[in-house]
């Protein structure tokens, strides 16, 4: 390890004591104003996106939007209720038979998607017996 | 720059589709679930030597000719009937059909003999799929049978 004496550092730093005057402020400021104007290095900086671009970017978005919005109300359109096999069936909801009568059918033939109601013995026929 | 306008033009063209997909399928289904008007018919099935007359009934005689066991059927009438309250047909032999109330896409439909309400179906109906009620006693052990379906 080299020992060096301390007088011995002081005037080697004496001697290599050349350290620029400090700047001037508005020099500085100047040069400080220069940097601060050129275009960062480290970005990507292309250029902003002309109007049409964005008015399309726009209306994509909005198309989009819509297209959510559709298909969600249209699968809420589509949800079942209860009692029914399908949204797009024709139904027979509710029957009131305003004569006795021995009993009643609902068929559904599934190849052709036709649903008969059989009202047996209806009690009042159209001979009025 | 390239890799981006090209997933942009894909973006377009998915979400194109997508919008015709979306709008082709609400059309249907919107002229699906509400008529303006149902075709009532009128139909005659006994065990006749009468010829089946299929004119006008091809639709709804498969499904009849499966389900019951009559030899004849035949179109007595073929009507349209406007699905609005009070709306109503007269069909051969008496009856009358009448739209009393809607309720949604269904409605109530009076079947009328003779004056006298005999029965009172709400219905919901959607193209291809009709709905018939018989037992309405025709004599010689036949039987009318009412037909709604969507024209």
């Amino acid at each position: 390890m080299v020992k060096t004496k301390w007088h011995n550092i002081q005037k080697t730093l004496r001697e290599q004591d050349d350290v620029p005057a400090p700047q001037q402020e508005s020099e500085f400021w100047r040069e400080f104003r220069i940097r601060a104007a050129q275009p960062v290095q480290d970005e990507e900086s292309g250029p902003a996106l002309p109007f049409w671009p964005r008015v399309q970017r726009t209306i994509w978005a909005a198309a989009a939007l819509a297209v959510i919005v559709s298909v969600v109300g249209l699968s809420l359109r589509n949800t079942t209720t209860p009692g029914s096999d399908s949204p797009l069936m024709s139904e027979v909801q509710e029957i009131n038979v305003t004569v006795p009568y021995s009993s009643i059918m609902v068929m559904r033939d599934v190849e052709t998607g036709a649903t008969m109601v059989w009202v047996s013995d209806p009690q009042e026929s159209q001979n009025g017996s | 720059m390239e890799v981006r306008s090209m997933i942009w033009r894909s973006r377009q063209a998915v979400l194109s589709v997508a919008a015709v997909v979306v709008v082709c399928a609400a059309l249907p289904t919107s002229a699906q679930v509400n008529p303006a008007a149902v075709s009532v018919r009128l139909i005659v099935a006994d065990n006749s030597t009468e010829r089946t007359q299929a004119a006008g009934a091809e639709d709804v005689l498969p499904g009849l000719q499966k389900t019951y066991r009559f030899a004849s059927y035949r179109l007595l009438a073929k009507k349209s009937l406007r699905i609005t309250p009070g709306a109503k047909v007269a069909l051969p032999e008496g009856f009358i059909i009448r739209v009393s109330r809607l309720v949604g896409d269904a409605f109530y439909a009076d079947i009328q003999s003779r004056g006298k309400v005999f029965m009172r179906p709400r219905l919901k109906l959607v193209p291809g799929q009709p709905i018939s009620f018989g037992g309405f006693p025709a004599g010689k052990g036949g039987s009318y049978i009412i037909v709604f379906s969507v024209p």
